[in-house]
């Protein structure tokens, strides 16, 4: 068919290049004298020829190897000089500026029901979220990402989210140092405020942040190591930190940016596998310990928990697939009242299917179990807010990219909380999201 | 003759939308870069920023980006887009930078240390890792 259409195109083109002869054939006269001048040109072209020729023959012998030399030394020079100038020019064109980038979203909910304190009905602006990538040098990065958000209060909380600074040591290893998303599962450091990169409107509670009812730190200030091998089997990913431990703050976890509250740092790890034989899926082991001093709202000491967490997490992605899923093992210790051990445990998994090019229909289930009797839970429920409660919740929802950097969702949800007097209640939710 | 400029037009535009269809895509690169043909993939998604002691400087060409990342990546280009969102948010990469055309990553290619591009016509003059 292309053939065809190119011999037509060919055959269009001389067509069109006849009527344009046809349209000159009248201006004869002015034709024969620009014939007469196009041969004067070449008369005088030919003349220029053989003078060239006959001053060339009479440079050579002799004297051609005396002017070599320095002709020779002058291209050298040049030569050098390009090459210096391609080496400046090379290092301008990988001078990316500073890139900033950013999240927004706004929406709103709507509940049945008795909702708890932190989360209310209407209108609400989401997160103002930007974050600069400098590349400071071949192997030198930075990461700092501010973000700005209002609460349920309605006061604006404006945050240090990120402030990281990184050293590529090879492409297996990349050393962090500064506050950091903290590398468990995989919702935490993929999506965190990323509203627009998240399928749902919401995190799964059990990993929301910790102001919003988060019973794991999402952030850590210390030293970071992230980084992948290739085997035979796959690719294995994995993260190995050192931190602050957090301190709990009339039941909010507070990371602590300046130092160690309860003498020790906190440690944790990630470790996955993407197998070759499964294209699109990771699946691996989590875990982070540390030392948590408890303060009332006055600031008084009021106990000390070992947290100790371990689990699992898979996440698998294909052209029309997204699932996630994540899972939390608690064996707390109470250091301060010497009640022991105590076990709780925690999950969520959430399935995307992508209808068509824009609409993707998401589906959640999470359940938390979490012991009433560890006063690392129990100190979270403070009046004010029931974080630290057992729940479960179910989640439907669907979202519409209009284009790859805004999309809309809707949401449904039902949960219901211990620390909400068991009620169920349900929500509805809307959010417009965009990245730039 | 009105009507025989339109057909000119619409064929042209047809002959030349043929050839871009299934265009050939080169993966070019720096002289002093020594990149695997398995590796090119990892390149652009920003899994592999080193060839050694050399910082890789990937560059997209925006007059060969859809058939490279069908051939290459095997994502359309929101996906790309959307890729490189998350990634850059994880690990404080940049994407590549988009060119304007094979004149513009064949220059820039030269030129760059560590650079990386792709074109759609075998170039002279820079290494050739790869013909997709």
């Amino acid at each position: 068919m292309c053939t065809k259409y190119f011999r037509l195109s060919v055959l269009a083109l001389g067509m069109a290049s006849a009527f344009s002869a046809s349209a000159q054939s009248s201006d004869g006269e002015r034709l024969k004298s620009l014939e007469q001048k196009f041969g004067q040109s070449l008369a005088v072209i030919e003349q220029l020829q053989k003078r060239i020729v006959e001053l060339e023959q009479a440079k050579s012998g002799g004297a051609a190897g005396a002017v070599a030399s320095p002709v020779v030394s002058r291209v050298e020079t040049l030569e050098k000089s390009v090459a210096e100038l391609a080496v400046s020019a090379s290092k301008g064109s990988t001078d990316v500026g500073l890139p900033l980038h950013g999240f927004l979203d706004a929406g709103y909910a709507s509940s049945s029901g008795t909702p708890p304190a932190y989360d209310k009905s209407g209108f609400r602006l989401g997160t103002f979220d930007i974050y600069l990538t400098p590349q400071l040098g071949d192997r030198v990065k930075g990461l700092v990402e501010l973000a700005f958000e209002y609460g349920s209060d309605g006061g604006l909380g404006t945050d240090l989210e990120r402030l990281q600074l990184g050293y590529v040591v090879n492409d297996n290893l990349t050393l962090w140092g500064g506050r950091f998303h903290t590398p468990y599962g995989y919702w935490n450091t993929a999506f965190h405020h990323g509203a627009q990169i998240q399928t749902s409107i919401t995190r799964p509670r059990m990993i929301a942040f910790e102001d919003q009812g988060g019973i794991l730190p999402s952030h850590t200030v210390g030293a970071w190591a992230t980084g992948k091998i290739d085997t035979s089997l796959g690719r294995v990913n994995y993260d190995v930190f050192t931190g602050n431990s957090d301190s709990m703050r009339d039941g909010t976890l507070d990371y602590n940016a300046s130092g160690f509250s309860s003498g020790t740092p906190a440690l944790g790890f990630n470790l996955g596998l993407s197998p070759k034989s499964v294209p699109g899926l990771t699946f691996g082991l989590h875990g982070v310990t540390e030392k948590i001093n408890s303060y009332d709202a006055s600031a008084v000491f009021n106990g000390q928990s070992t947290l100790q967490v371990t689990g699992a997490y898979a996440f698998y992605e294909s052209d029309n697939w997204e699932v996630i899923g994540e899972y939390f093992s608690f064996n707390n210790t109470d250091n301060f009242g010497n009640t022991g051990s105590h076990q709780s445990s925690a999950g969520f998994i959430q399935a995307g299917y992508q209808l068509g090019n824009r609409m993707t229909a998401f589906a959640r289930y999470e359940k938390a179990d979490l012991n009433k009797r560890d006063p690392y839970f129990s100190l979270m429920n403070n009046g004010a807010t029931n974080f630290g409660s057992s729940y479960n919740q179910s989640t439907i929802g669907v979202r519409y990219d209009l284009d790859p950097r805004s999309a809309l969702k809707l949401q449904l949800e039902q949960i219901t909380d211990e620390g909400n007097a068991n009620q169920t209640v349900n929500w509805v939710r809307a959010q417009y999201s965009v990245r730039f | 003759m009105k009507s025989s400029a339109q057909k000119f037009l619409f064929v042209t535009t047809l002959a030349i939308s043929c050839g871009s269809w299934a265009g050939d895509v080169f993966v070019i690169a720096h002289p002093g870069v020594n990149v695997a043909p398995d590796d090119v993939r990892d390149v652009f998604v920003g899994e592999k920023q080193l060839d050694g002691a050399v910082k890789l400087v990937p560059m997209d060409n925006s007059a060969a980006q859809a058939d490279f990342l069908a051939k290459v990546v095997k994502v359309d280009a929101a996906k790309y887009s959307t890729l490189w969102a998350k990634k850059g948010f994880r690990d404080g990469v940049n994407p590549p930078p988009m060119r304007g055309g094979d004149a513009e990553v064949i220059s820039a290619v030269k030129s760059t240390a560590g650079g990386i591009g792709y074109v759609t016509k075998a170039p002279e003059g820079v290494k050739v890792i790869q013909k997709y």
